[in-house]
């Protein structure tokens, strides 16, 4: 078992062994020889973790897909139909850090002002003291 | 203000801080965890403990984090730990990587980082264009 160079893709037979993988398809002898062909070469590992990347991808983009259908087909009250079309933005994993980046921008802009406060009101004593 | 108010103040300011930096970097990274767990621990629900397992781990050892060190493979490392606990509670199964694997695969997803997750946004986009059967099969596959 080797690495195709003509199409930098593992051949057919390690395709077959990694599919069969996840699919818990694998006999003891298949496992083994999956498990030397990771241990093998570090190009073996890097085409394993980018074809296991893509098989865990897959499974969370129909998960989302599942859960949105599965709102979008039952009445969950007015709580739900209130948030209507934005539903698929407030889901999106990708939104956490959206939200994370402008609550660091709420509280950058509340440090400002606190700092402009306490200038003023040193600025203030100051003027007093004179 | 006296001083140890103040000084409770900037201890609650700089966990604050320090749970944004964490949050942030979760987010980032989080599926590139995910995938190696999954790559490694075949059954979809241990995966998913494992990786609960991890993200707690993660979130109670992030002070001792050095941030000037790529997130990813310190989050893989507490990663990995968790997986060959789950692997050895497993050890009655067949088809159970050994360690020297789950530390080749370790090291691998932590030189990919979070890039990996870029087929992400692709492949969701050509998800939504199977339809009916083909999609049905894939459902059923995965």
């Amino acid at each position: 078992m080797a690495v195709d160079n003509n199409s930098c893709l593992p051949d057919e037979e390690v395709l077959q062994l990694i599919s069969a993988y996840f699919d818990k398809q694998l006999s003891e002898e298949e496992f083994s020889q999956l498990s030397k062909w990771l241990v093998d070469d570090p190009a073996n590992a890097r085409w394993f973790a980018r074809i296991s990347a893509i098989h865990s991808d897959v499974k969370n983009a129909l998960q989302q897909e599942d859960l949105l259908g599965f709102l979008e087909t039952n009445d969950f009250g007015d709580d739900l139909k209130l948030m209507g079309d934005d539903l698929d933005l407030m889901i999106d994993p990708k939104n956490i850090r959206n939200m994370l980046q402008e609550a660091a921008e709420v509280e950058a802009r509340k440090a400002k002002a606190e700092a402009i406060t306490q200038a003023r009101k040193a600025m203030e004593k100051t003027i007093a003291a004179d | 203000m006296t001083p140890n108010h103040s000084k409770r103040n900037a201890e609650t300011d700089s966990d604050r801080a320090l749970r944004r930096e964490l949050s942030v970097l979760w987010t980032q990274s989080s599926s590139v965890v995910q995938s190696y767990i999954r790559s490694v621990v075949i059954d979809f629900h241990k995966a998913e403990g494992v990786l609960q397992e991890t993200a707690a781990t993660v979130a109670e050892k992030f002070p001792d984090y050095d941030q000037s060190r790529p997130f990813v493979p310190w989050a893989l490392g507490i990663a990995k730990y968790k997986v060959l606990e789950a692997l050895r509670s497993a050890s009655r199964d067949r088809l159970v990587f050994d360690e020297k694997v789950v530390e080749i695969l370790t090291s691998t997803f932590a030189e990919l980082g979070p890039n990996v997750s870029d087929t992400q946004l692709a492949l969701e986009r050509c998800l939504s264009r199977v339809r009916g059967r083909p999609k049905k099969l894939l459902e059923m596959r995965i």
